[in-house]
């Protein structure tokens, strides 16, 4: 069974003006159960796993459902002046076709598009805003008076994005500097494997590894080291140590991504015992 | 009443006694078990080390910690005497989860069968 070392009140504490210098301490709401999950997991590590947790959070970012507008009117005023010729925007949420028949965020997001919002944003400045389904682009490529818009909500390693326009262009003959990104939130090293290709990612946020980039040595290397001992204690796939293909990611959205780092998610321990993730997907 | 949870004469009581414990925790520098026992989750405990700081009882020292102010000394001692008139300078407080309802003189009490 894992040690319980319960938490101090200094800990609380600590804990407790952070989620107020986060914004996340409204009273009475789901918040509060975030918090006690998170004192609660808090308990299970030892002084100097907590110190490091509590010093990633201050870094952490989570999206609410009620944020979510001002994100994508951010990302939305990141989009680049079109050329003249270019007059429809064609919305599709960034899916695979495996995931196509999934409920995803992205759904979500393109539908939340449908507003005056894209519209009537003078920096788009397009006559037209469609949204489509998929089968539909094979009928708009006879013109060249469009762009596509695949929308979501975060891009971690970039692998799904890559994959959902790789279909794209060689299903659908789609030329790649045809298509327009927009997420609310990027991993960075997913926005430059995209970017690499030739693609335009507009986004509101644009994160970089918790650790690995955002700090130096010894304190990188130790935080490295506390990480991994905390990932001893959770039942977790390889794959996911560090997050999703190690991607360090700090974000929790309406769910929370699998890059961001498991201790904040998974809510297993090793022994199957439930680990009281604060952000659980 | 649930089993294992304290029981209190009123309201007031009830609000003083989770008083009285955060003071104590802080004072003495004590894990915060005590007020987990009292019933407390752990956002409740965050809003009463709010409202004891608001209060001007405890000051939260970026270096030092938490602190007892010179009010919130006053204050401990106050409510020890009030609440624990037998033992005001103790810094054990009494499990509340072991006081029993207070009851007339001549009611008979007989305590739970514990189990050997």
């Amino acid at each position: 069974m894992t040690a319980i070392h319960k938490i101090s009140l200094e800990i609380l504490s600590q804990l407790k003006n952070l989620f107020i210098a986060k914004n996340w301490n409204t009273v009475g709401d789901i918040n509060d159960s975030v918090f006690n999950d998170f004192c609660e997991m808090l308990s299970y590590l030892d002084h100097k796993q907590q110190d490091c947790i509590l010093e990633l959070t201050k870094k952490f970012l989570k999206v609410d459902f009620v944020d979510i507008h001002y994100y994508l009117k951010e990302a939305l005023a990141n989009i680049p002046k079109q050329p003249r010729n270019v007059k429809k925007f064609f919305v599709l949420p960034l899916l695979t076709k495996e995931d196509s028949y999934k409920q995803k965020s992205s759904n979500f997001l393109a539908y939340t598009l449908c507003g005056r919002e894209i519209k009537t944003n003078s920096i788009i400045g397009v006559d037209k805003v469609i949204f489509g389904k998929r089968d539909w682009l094979k009928c708009i490529l006879t013109n060249n008076d469009w762009k596509l818009l695949l929308v979501d909500d975060f891009i971690g390693t970039g692998e799904t994005a890559d994959k959902a326009i790789t279909e794209l262009t060689r299903e659908i003959g789609i030329d790649k500097n045809k298509i327009i990104i927009l997420v609310l939130v990027s991993q960075e090293e997913g926005y430059k494997k995209l970017v690499s290709q030739g693609i335009t990612v507009v986004y509101s946020e644009l994160r970089k590894k918790g650790i690995s980039d955002e700090y130096v040595d010894p304190i990188r290397k130790e935080y490295i080291d506390t990480m991994e001992s905390i990932e001893n204690l959770l039942k977790l796939k390889s794959k996911f140590y560090f997050g999703y293909q190690r991607s360090e990611a700090l974000v929790a959205l309406v769910r929370t991504p699998n890059n961001t780092f498991p201790v904040f998610w998974e809510e297993k321990k090793k022994n199957n015992e439930k680990w009281p993730a604060p952000f659980s997907r | 009443m649930k089993n294992g949870q304290p029981h209190f004469q009123d309201k007031n009581e009830f609000k003083k006694i989770y008083l009285l414990s955060i003071l104590h925790v802080i004072h003495y520098r004590l894990s915060i078990d005590s007020l987990l026992q009292l019933g407390l989750e752990f956002n409740q405990i965050a809003r009463l080390l709010s409202e004891v700081i608001q209060k001007g009882l405890v000051d939260d020292f970026e270096k030092k910690g938490l602190q007892l102010t010179t009010e919130g000394i006053k204050q401990l001692e106050k409510l020890n005497k009030d609440i624990y008139s037998s033992n005001p300078q103790s810094w054990i407080l009494p499990s509340e989860e072991f006081r029993i309802p207070r009851i007339g003189i001549f009611d008979i009490y007989l305590p739970r069968k514990k189990k050997y």
